[in-house]
């Protein structure tokens, strides 16, 4: 945790509050403390708060710099994929919190997708834009953080994916098929991230000063 | 939260933030697009580093900088900007001159 920067630790601590916050909430519903209801409007806006916290350090940390893209373009994009984010935690928040459960469910469902979409095409379009002439990306101490922030972003738009799966199926054994397939897809794209990561990291041979900045 | 608030409370500020929108700008640039002396410019992109809000990179002898704003920074920006929020004087921007890159720091 030493090695990241203020927004990145910011973010890293919003993303465990919430998880414990949504086991919290799957606890006292367990032991009888609170009703389904309740249960499923805290998860809800907990998912929501996760997108938020998530958004708001996106084009803070400019992860796409990991990828070797510097231009206004790539700009843009984070900026994009940022607000895009920032906005559907916002409005997820609002329906759990507002509307009747089961709309808010579909609704949310709906965005969730939708926004997982949106910055996955768009990452894909500006990610690739203009980079470094060396092909790396320029070391200016905070790879750490931002390596650590698509970390986490990866899992919260697991969760969302896996959360808007659930809600948008209503045949159980479709929807146990699809988790099941979700897992594997998970692993599969964890494990090509991270060798996508490691390989943008990894040193060059005479200048070990690129990649690899842990600062 | 209260240098973001500084930082983005001068017109001048503001406007470099704009400027950066359109990606990495040396110090030089930046100043080029203001009628201020290099002193009260390095002064500002001070207090813009200082918030968080630019991050900066030494390329041989000049400063580059650029944009590292949150979406709420973001916002927060664009509030400043519509409703002119204004607490302590600074000048106004002049028209973009040619890019010239400058020793400004």
């Amino acid at each position: 945790m030493s090695g990241l920067t203020r927004p990145a630790r910011d973010a890293v601590f919003g993303f465990f509050g919430l998880a414990a916050v949504m086991a919290a909430f799957a606890m006292a519903r367990r032991f009888g403390a609170i009703s389904h209801d309740l249960e499923q409007r805290g998860m809800g806006a907990a998912v929501g708060a996760l997108l938020l916290v998530a958004g708001n350090v996106v084009p803070k940390l400019r992860l796409l710099k990991l990828t070797g893209a510097e231009s206004a373009g790539a700009l843009a994009g984070e900026r994009t994929a940022g607000w895009a984010l920032t906005i559907a935690g916002l409005v997820t928040v609002g329906l759990f919190l507002l509307a009747p459960l089961a709309a808010a469910r579909q609704a949310a469902a709906v965005i969730g997708m939708g926004v997982v979409l949106l910055v996955t095409l768009d990452w894909l379009a500006f990610g690739r834009g203009s980079r470094v002439p060396s092909g790396e990306p320029a070391p200016d101490g905070r790879t750490y953080s931002r390596v650590t922030v698509v970390h986490l972003l990866y899992a919260v738009l697991y969760v969302l994916v896996a959360v808007s799966v659930k809600y948008l199926v209503a045949d159980p054994g479709l929807r146990r098929e699809l988790e099941e397939w979700l897992w594997l897809a998970f692993w599969l794209g964890y494990a090509l991230l991270f060798a996508a990561l490691g390989r943008r990291r990894r040193p060059r041979r005479g200048n070990p000063n690129l990649g690899g900045t842990h600062a | 939260m209260n240098h973001v608030f500084r930082a983005l409370s001068d017109p001048t500020r503001r406007h470099v933030l704009e400027l950066l929108r359109r990606g990495p700008m040396t110090a030089g640039e930046l100043a080029e697009a203001f009628d201020v002396s290099k002193s009260t410019m390095s002064a500002h992109f001070a207090v813009l580093r200082e918030a968080g809000l630019v991050a900066s990179e030494k390329r041989g002898k000049q400063v580059v900088y650029e944009l590292q704003m949150s979406v709420l920074e973001d916002a927060l920006l664009a509030f400043a900007k519509a409703f002119g929020w204004r607490l302590e004087g600074a000048p106004r921007p002049k028209g973009r001159r040619v890019a010239r890159a400058g020793a400004v720091r």
